[in-house]
């Protein structure tokens, strides 16, 4: 595995879209939950790697530019070829560290009260 | 010359090192299904083994099965592993000793007769016997005490089988390899995989194990190749001579190694996998079972279609209804009574694997048919329907935009809105990138030896000639185990 890792490329994105999918998961656990996804990106066979780094670099521009809220809540409710596979890659680790970790997660990401 | 460790597990060493020279009269490259069972049978014929085995000795019992933390230590990068297409496939391998072996759901088939026999004439495999093949599967069965389970089995593998039932379709259940207490439910069993069974057998018989070291390629002299260049633990670079080698790397690194080693023709080009699509269903009462999975299997449309039952403990679940989260989230709060369920498929398609010089793994394809996407869709019509008929209140089919079915009629809506592309396909069954048989299409000969090279062989899932259908490690191990036998008749040991 080469040493450099995903983190500016991925992170990012994997906040923005854990803030749109589940509002009520706390900052903390958000910076957990894409720490992970980032790990695990690193981790990617290198091929599927380099894919990935091709991928998340134009959705990391998206995300740095203000006002793109909107334009990211569309690319990650619309299932586009390419894209749309990072975008189930992120969220599919995302999902199943949060309910491996937090079992009793409501559906918005809240804890239990 | 340096020697690995020759007992049990504890007793796994890694090479120092300082100590990068080893010696083998056979080099055996991975410990999984058909590297542990090649390994155990030359040793135990007086053949010096060496087995090496990029992951790590992980013992039973010490991870959750389906865990993150058994993702992590037991399967490649983690268990994300995508096979690039339209639709890509997810698929996921062991990487450890004893490799998907360690991590599987353990259900046995033996190859079907039918399927022997169609693979002996469509690739011309030479000496297939079926009486030979299923006397080794019975020999295979023993060693790995196949067995159905003596007690309960888990409320949702009686899901598949009640189903079944009230629409009159075919199931069984699915012998495992596991030892279980008398009397005991299908949660008590121990796997009985490689670093059970044939990994302590080769050891027995002084076969080495080396862990946690990669073959990187192997150094080949016209027909012949005579050494393995490695990665060991701790980085170090080191080297392994030998007079014959087995790779056993399983579908997709046993080609990829060949090809990083020169070893290009018919390799890699023909890789077959059962390709699965996924929902999770919901039931009155509690049935999931969040460490094991059901083994009751619904056969009514095998080979083309199988279904069964997936592990489903509450991040796997939330996992199956992420794909419709707005519509389906609901279900997670209930998770003890939800359960994912496949629907298997033997695709027409094909796929690729090609070592890329520079990286260190390989690039993945696969191409599905028009009738595989047919299929697809109908499989996971059926599969909704077979969950209405067990009882369930709510299923949730795992794609983009897909309907909560809750009745037979929500079923056309299903069908007319799936579609590959916007849904999670998988597979865990991944061969045939190194076929063997006499046919030009084939890699290697009748018994796994690599075209135009005299002392090597494959001997894992990738030899099989394409996707049989059935649960594939039966098939896997049976090949292995007479391709063996071919190999101790007519080589000798050095003595
Ligand atoms: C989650 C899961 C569930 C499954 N369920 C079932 C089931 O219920 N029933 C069934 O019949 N089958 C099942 N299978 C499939 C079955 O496990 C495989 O068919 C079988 O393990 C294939 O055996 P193999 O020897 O080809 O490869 P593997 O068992 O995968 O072993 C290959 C080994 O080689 C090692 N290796 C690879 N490259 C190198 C290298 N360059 N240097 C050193 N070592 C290397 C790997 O780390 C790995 O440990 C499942 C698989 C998975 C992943």
């Amino acid at each position: 595995m080469s040493g450099h890792s995903s983190r500016g490329l991925v992170r990012p994105f994997a906040q923005r879209l854990l803030s749109a999918d589940l509002p009520g998961l706390s900052h903390a656990q958000r910076d957990q939950v894409a720490a992970f996804t980032v790990q695990r990106v690193d981790e990617l066979p290198s091929v599927l790697r380099l894919g990935v780094e091709i991928i998340a670099a134009p959705m990391r521009i998206v995300v740095a530019i203000p006002g793109s809220g909107r334009a990211i809540t569309w690319l990650i409710h619309h299932p586009l070829p390419l894209v749309g596979e990072y975008v189930r890659m992120i969220r599919s680790l995302a999902y199943t560290y949060i309910w491996e970790q937090w079992p009793l997660t409501l559906p918005d990401g809240s804890s239990p009260r | 010359m340096k020697h690995a460790s020759t007992t049990g597990a504890d007793a796994v060493t890694h090479a120092p090192a300082t100590e990068a020279l080893y010696d083998a009269e056979v080099l055996i490259i991975g410990s999984g299904a058909g590297g542990a069972t090649t390994a155990a049978l030359l040793a135990e014929a007086g053949f010096d083994v060496l087995i090496v085995e990029e992951g790590d000795w992980v013992e039973q019992g010490t991870v959750v099965p389906f865990s993150l933390d058994q993702m992590n230590r037991q399967y490649r990068s983690g268990g994300v592993t995508v096979a690039l297409g339209l639709p890509s496939i997810a698929y996921t391998e062991g990487r450890c000793a004893g490799g998907g072996t360690e991590v599987n759901s353990g259900l046995y088939r033996r190859p079907p007769a039918e399927l022997l026999d169609r693979w002996r004439t469509q690739y011309h495999i030479r000496d297939l016997d079926p009486d030979e093949m299923y006397a080794i599967a019975e020999e295979v069965e023993t060693a790995l005490n196949v067995t159905p389970v003596p007690g309960a089995v888990s409320p949702a593998s009686t899901v598949l089988q009640r189903g079944a039932d009230a629409l009159h379709w075919q199931n069984s259940e699915s012998p495992r390899w596991m030892k279980y207490p008398a009397g005991g439910s299908a949660a008590s069993g121990q796997r009985q995989s490689m670093t059970r069974t044939y990994l302590p057998r080769a050891q027995r018989a002084g076969a080495r194990l080396l862990t946690q070291c990669r073959v990187r390629r192997l150094s080949i002299n016209g027909t012949r190749a005579s050494d393995a260049e490695v990665v060991l633990a701790d980085g170090s670079p080191g080297r392994i001579r030998f007079r014959h080698v087995f790779v056993c790397g399983g579908a997709i690194h046993t080609p990829a190694l060949l090809q990083r080693s020169g070893l290009r023709e018919r390799i890699g080009d023909t890789l077959a996998v059962h390709p699965t699509v996924k929902l999770a269903a919901r039931f009155p009462d509690p049935i999931n079972m969040p460490d094991d999975v059901p083994v009751h299997q619904v056969k009514e449309f095998a080979p083309e279609i199988s279904f069964g039952g997936s592990a489903s403990n509450p991040g796997l679940v939330a996992l199956s209804l992420a794909d419709n989260w707005g519509q389906f989230s609901h279900a997670l709060q209930d998770w003890e009574r939800v359960c994912v369920y496949y629907a298997a498929i033997t695709s027409e398609g094909k796929g690729r694997v090609k070592a890329i010089p520079g990286l260190r793994d390989p690039l993945v394809t696969y191409h599905l048919t028009a009738r595989d996407r047919q299929m697809l869709r109908s499989g996971l019509s059926r599969l909704a329907l077979l969950m209405l008929a067990a009882g369930a209140d709510e299923v949730y089919p795992s794609y983009h935009h897909a309907p909560i079915v809750r009745s037979t009629a929500d079923i056309a809506e299903l069908q007319r809105s799936f579609a590959t592309t916007k849904a999670t396909v998988m597979t865990v069954h991944l061969c045939s990138t190194v076929p063997l048989g006499e046919h030009p299409r084939c890699a290697a000969d009748s018994f796994g030896q690599v075209r135009g090279m005299k002392n090597v062989w494959v001997n894992d899932a990738s030899m099989l000639p394409d996707a049989p259908g059935v649960n594939p490690q039966g098939s896997v191990m049976a090949f292995a185990v007479r391709n063996a036998r071919r190999f101790i008749g007519t080589e000798r040991p050095r003595g």
